[in-house]
């Protein structure tokens, strides 16, 4: 699986650009559809988009799926590089500063909010990938891929049961991670 | 942590959670029995566990999506308002969120703002508002943003599209640190100027503070948001004037929202607000500027507004600030309006005589002959036009104000051709141009003296300045958002933003010869050296090839990439090789398009039409050309013409090649070097206390020079500027008895001679390859082949005791290095050998005249050094060489070693000691421009080290223009 992967990036970046921009696509498509109409309530598939997105180019592909972990561990791993890669080209941006900012009242900023900073989970998780790779495994496919703790446990024929403690202990763990911050590196 | 460990934590953790939250402290307390590092672990991961949290809830897409929907706007990004298109936002705050967007009628960006509707409630007052944002616009002065339409949407979304400012807002520039005097008071000036208009007009600013003030990356200033704070007053206020719209707008109060720090007297007060409120704003914002701090702070809202009512600001400065200006700002914070400055063109007069004292000028903009003005307004504008007027030289400031016309409301609908001319910096010449893709900045390299550096100018300015840290900057070139220039120098592909600070080193190339940037952040670039056209991530990075030459069909190197609209394909040359394959190439980064599209010798760029599609511009004979060109299929789609009958090169090293000067942006500014020779090689003949004592004309375009062993001829490989093929030609010292030494085709370069004078050795790649062969220096018989092998090979040197050729080979791993050639008699089957063989770069290895040592240059320590070791076992390294330093060449006896620093300097270096060596500390005997590069041998010195012939570049013109048409294919069309 990791080989298909590496096959994908080191062979072939062109098709990996191509897969990027397909999901980044499809992401902005579903987040745009979402407001439009389904304001009450997200309901954004993680898997039906990754499917799209691959169904759009498997068949130039030829890519084969030996069997369903298969399948959702490329998926999740592809979506954790997508949102990963996204989120670092704001942080360059931000930075960077194309264009102009305009007035940021202190009393009014509304951008604020509680983002998630993919960057320094995608480093946490890496981490955690190197003292408990099952843990990681678990956070790929629940978080990236969107399992539920049922469809996870099948996937990688476990108990439900390890599934979700695997799964507290993983959040917990990056939770603190990521809000120590800079500090922790 | 160790797998174990995190094991054990897991148990622990895992069992504590099955427990009361009251309990699991205890229990973890037990469970690691005196296990510090563990207890602390478990209970760090539960306190974590335990906040309230929406922590990674919900699938990563499902957050991505609600991030993306909050901080893109991403409901409007893409959508149409009216006849504009939503690019993306830029900007939020509490007066609305600002989208960049397209305005599909005029073809031209817009900042688009979008007003928050509880402020859009009542009629009266956003027709009030619109009143005061159109006459402030209406005054169409340089320091006030435009507004080209207020409008409103089906759903009554109600949106301002102004005039796009690319710049910062003068709070990111205070958040960026302190401003120089200079800088501030130029930013203040503006600003006055800016006011002064208005309140001629009758328009009160009311909201002045750095959020409203954008500053434009050439230092122009622009103020933003004129008539706003008429929304945002209290709702009880717009009922009172409802029904008399003849309400003087400067009597309205001014009950400012957001923050108060701005805010004057009389607004905190809630009273009656004048003109004099905005110079008290002003006055604020010049304090925080000078101080990098404001004047009146407090915790709170409250406190700052007591402050401003009540307290007298600190001391503006330490020492450094004269008492004048400390007296300028205070007038602005009397607490009475009657106190203050009565008029903002007062004060912009006032500040502006300290600007002149400080020894800074205000920015150029302001000076620059605008739009109408008023009448009154400007004193301080007439007085500084005139003080510009004064300090321009020979630039017509009619071509400047065309410029400025173009530029400042570029782009424009208006598609008339305008054309003027820009020069050098003083005692410069231009070397080469690119402009930047928004067509505002020109990026060029320039000599003074020896030294190239790299300069940017903004368009519409007078001004270039020389970016510290790029010397020896060749083939600008820029990043798509026209914020950085990526260059080539001291081996290295760089970048450096366009703003200055410190280049950023990219990659290591060789000797690069042409970059180019795409909308994806791929710098593609050529070098030298059989590498072609290589990639590399615009942050650095693994460098990878794109397309390698064909050593079979002689093909050596490509120049001059230039990518296409789409990122993915771009163009480039191949000034070499066969007839049959020379010329423009169409390909793309994944390697699988490669087609000739022309056949012309000559460097070419894509330029964009205005109207869809686009040209390619080439040089043919003399003559800057265009044909139509698809660049989605690499075709040409139309007949070439002419767009300027005479266009110049520049000279390019090694081998001198016909470099077309020209660079078009993509909004249609064409520039153009209008002279065809205006830069010429010369040989000239120096004394060592850099007198010139002669020219050889004649014998242009010529490098790789070498003497022969009596000092009676030289030999050198020419150029035919055209085709890049080189030939080699030997000539008495003093100019006269040339002859053509090589006949061939292909290219013959670096020319050796035999110790004893009779007998040449040079690399020619007729077979492919580089590869050595030979002839009698009197250019009878063949050209024999000498030596074969898989790589390119150039000799450097052969032995006074004729036994070793010293050659520079490529080699893809090691790139350059030295090896050794055994010749003669006694060489019998000795195969050749790597004398110098690294990671590094050595080159131009020569053998001191005892043949016991060897100097050379490398790049080991990361710019190019002069070295010397022991021949040939190695050994005893010495850098003889400081601060840089290419083409060691030895005096006839050895004592004395010359070097080219990187400042153009020709340095001495006095060798002592036999069998140890010993280098004196360098001396510099003379400067000059060097008409090659790194690796070429261009210029010798006679054996007693008394006279040096050198290659160097000339100007033929001392002052030579550059050409600027701005909307170049507007003419195409009639």
């Amino acid at each position: 699986m990791t080989e298909l992967l590496r096959e994908w990036s080191n062979g072939d970046r062109q098709a990996q650009e191509q897969l990027f921009r397909v999901v980044y696509n499809e992401l902005h498509r579903q987040a745009a559809r979402y407001l439009r109409h389904e304001p009450s309530g997200l309901t954004l598939q993680t898997t039906d988009l990754i499917h799209e997105a691959y169904l759009r180019l498997i068949d130039q592909r030829h890519v084969e799926w030996q069997n369903r972990l298969h399948f959702f561990a490329i998926s999740a791993q592809l979506m954790r590089r997508v949102l990963v890669d996204h989120a670092r080209r704001r942080q360059a941006a931000k930075r960077g500063g194309s264009g102009f900012r305009l007035p940021l009242e202190e009393a009014m900023d509304v951008t604020a909010g509680q983002d998630l900073d993919f960057v320094a989970l995608d480093e946490a998780l890496t981490r955690l990938a190197e003292i408990d790779p099952r843990q990681a495994q678990v956070v790929e496919l629940m978080f990236f891929s969107g399992l539920s703790v049922v469809e996870t446990a099948k996937v990688l024929e476990m108990s439900k049961r390890t599934v979700n403690r695997d799964w507290q202990v993983a959040k917990a763990w990056l939770r603190r991670e990521l809000s120590r911050g800079d500090g922790a590196k | 942590m160790t797998p174990e460990q995190w094991h054990r934590v897991k148990e622990v953790f895992e069992a504590a959670l099955e427990r009361e939250p009251g309990e699991r402290s205890t229990f973890v307390g037990q469970a690691c029995a005196g296990d510090e590092l563990l207890c602390r672990e478990v209970k760090s991961l539960l306190s974590s566990h335990e906040q309230e949290s929406k922590f990674m809830e919900g699938p990563a897409a499902k957050l991505a999506a609600q991030s993306l929907v909050k901080e893109e706007g991403i409901a409007l990004v893409g959508q149409h308002l009216g006849h504009y298109q939503i690019v993306r936002e830029i900007g939020r705050g509490g007066m609305g969120v600002v989208y960049l967007a397209q305005d599909i009628s005029l073809g031209r960006s817009v900042a688009l703002k979008l007003l928050p509707t509880h402020l859009t409630g009542d009629p009266d007052r956003v027709r009030r508002f619109e009143r005061e944002a159109r006459s402030a616009s209406a005054l169409n002065h340089p320091n006030v943003c435009v507004i080209h339409a207020i409008n409103k949407t089906e759903d009554d979304l109600h949106f301002i599209a102004m005039e796009y400012v690319d710049g910062t807002t003068l709070r990111q520039r205070l958040t960026q640190g302190s401003m120089k005097l200079g800088e501030a008071l130029g930013v203040a000036v503006q600003i006055a100027a800016a006011l002064a208009a208005a309140h001629d007009a009758g328009v009160v600013h009311r909201d002045i503070k750095p959020e409203n003030i954008m500053v434009r990356t050439d230092g122009l200033v622009k103020v933003l948001d004129f008539g706003l704070a008429k929304l945002a007053e209290p709702q009880t206020l717009g009922r009172l004037t409802q029904g008399s719209a003849s309400t003087e707008p400067s009597t309205e109060t001014g009950f400012a929202m957001g923050t108060p720090r701005y805010m004057s007297p009389e607004q905190a007060r809630g009273v009656k607000v004048d003109a004099r409120a905005d110079i008290w704003s002003l006055g604020v914002v010049t304090y925080e500027m000078i101080a990098g701090r404001p004047p009146f702070a407090g915790d709170s809202a409250i406190e700052v507004m007591n402050a401003i009512l009540k307290e007298e600001p600190p001391q503006l400065g330490e020492a450094k600030v004269a008492p004048a200006l400390e007296r300028i700002v205070r007038r602005c914070l009397e607490k009475k309006p009657e106190m203050r400055f009565q008029s903002a063109s007062d004060l912009g007069f006032a500040l502006e005589a300290m600007s002149a004292a400080s020894g800074s000028r205000p920015e150029a903009a302001t000076a620059l002959p605008a739009a109408p003005e008023s009448p009154r307004k400007s004193r301080l504008l007439n007085r500084e036009r005139w003080i510009w007027l004064a300090a321009s030289v020979s630039l017509a400031l009619t071509a400047l104000g065309l410029a400025w016309a173009y530029f400042a409301r570029q782009p424009i609908a208006d598609t008339r051709v305008m054309k003027f001319s820009i020069l050098p910096p003083e005692r410069t010449s231009f070397g080469h141009l690119a402009i930047s893709p928004d067509g505002r900045w020109l990026a060029f390299t320039a000599a003074t003296g020896g030294k190239d550096q790299l300069w940017v100018r903004a368009l519409d300015s007078t001004e270039a300045k020389a970016l510290d840290g790029t010397e020896g900057a060749t083939y600008p070139f820029w990043s798509p958002e026209s914020r950085s220039i990526g260059f080539f120098a001291g081996g290295k592909l760089k970048k450096i933003e366009v703003s200055g600070g410190l280049p950023a080193t990219l990659c290591d190339v060789g000797v690069g010869t042409g970059g180019a940037w795409s909308r994806d952040g791929v710098i593609l670039f050529s070098s030298l050296g059989g590498a072609g056209l290589s990639r590399v991530s615009a942050t650095g990075g693994e460098v990878t090839s794109v397309i390698r030459p064909d050593w079979k069909r002689q093909e050596t190197d490509f120049t001059d990439p230039c990518f296409l609209p789409d990122g993915r394909h771009f163009i480039y040359s191949k000034p070499t090789g066969r007839k049959e394959d020379r010329g423009v190439y169409f390909g793309s980064l994944n390697g699988v398009v490669n087609q000739r599209v022309l056949g012309d010798e000559s460097n070419a760029v894509y330029a964009a039409s205005s109207r869809g599609g686009g040209y390619l511009l080439f040089g043919r004979e003399a003559a800057l050309m265009a044909q139509p060109f698809d660049a989605a299929h690499g075709r040409l789609t139309g007949e070439p013409f002419t767009v300027a009958a005479r266009v110049g090169a520049i000279l390019s090293s090694p081998v001198p090649l016909l470099r077309l000067s020209v660079s078009v942006s993509e909004n249609g500014v064409l520039v153009f070097d209008p002279l065809p020779d205006r830069q010429r090689n010369q040989m000239i003949w120096m004394d060592r206390g850099g007198r010139k004592v002669g020219t050889l004309d004649g014998m242009d375009n010529v490098s790789m020079l070498r003497f022969s062993p009596d000092d009676k001829r030289f030999i050198v490989s020419r150029s035919d500027l055209r085709t890049g093929g080189n030939d080699l030609w030997i000539s008495d010292v003093s100019g006269g008895n040339v002859t053509r030494f090589t006949f061939d085709p292909a290219n013959d370069v670096y020319p050796v001679w035999s110790p004893d004078g009779n007998r040449i050795v040079w690399s020619s790649n007729r077979e492919g390859l580089y590869h050595l062969y030979e002839k009698a220096a009197t250019g009878s018989g063949r050209d024999a082949l000498l030596f074969k092998s898989d790589y390119f090979k150039f000799p450097t040197d052969w032995s006074r005791d004729g036994r070793f050729i010293i050659y520079r080979q490529i080699d893809p791993k090691t790139k350059y290095d030295v090896w050794v050639l055994p010749v003669g008699p006694l060489a019998g089957d000795q195969k050749p050998f790597p004398l110098l063989q690294t990671e590094a770069n050595e080159a131009a290895a020569v053998l001191s005249p005892d043949g016991q040592w060897i100097a050379y240059t490398s790049d080991e320590l990361g710019r190019y050094e002069v070295f010397v070791q022991s021949f040939p076992k190695g050994g005893s390294k010495r850098q003889v060489s400081t601060g840089g330093g290419i083409g060691p060449h030895w005096r006839g006896d050895g004592k004395e070693l010359y070097y080219h620093a990187p400042d153009g300097k020709l340095m001495a270096v006095a060798i002592t000691g036999g069998a140890s060596f010993e280098a004196g500390a360098p001396v510099a005997l003379f400067e000059f421009r060097a008409g090659g590069n790194l690796i070429t041998p261009y210029y010798c010195v006679t054996r007693d080290g008394q006279r040096f012939l050198l290659s160097t570049i000339v100007e033929t013109q001392a002052v030579a223009p550059l050409t600027v048409v701005v909307n170049w294919t507007a003419d195409l069309m009639r």
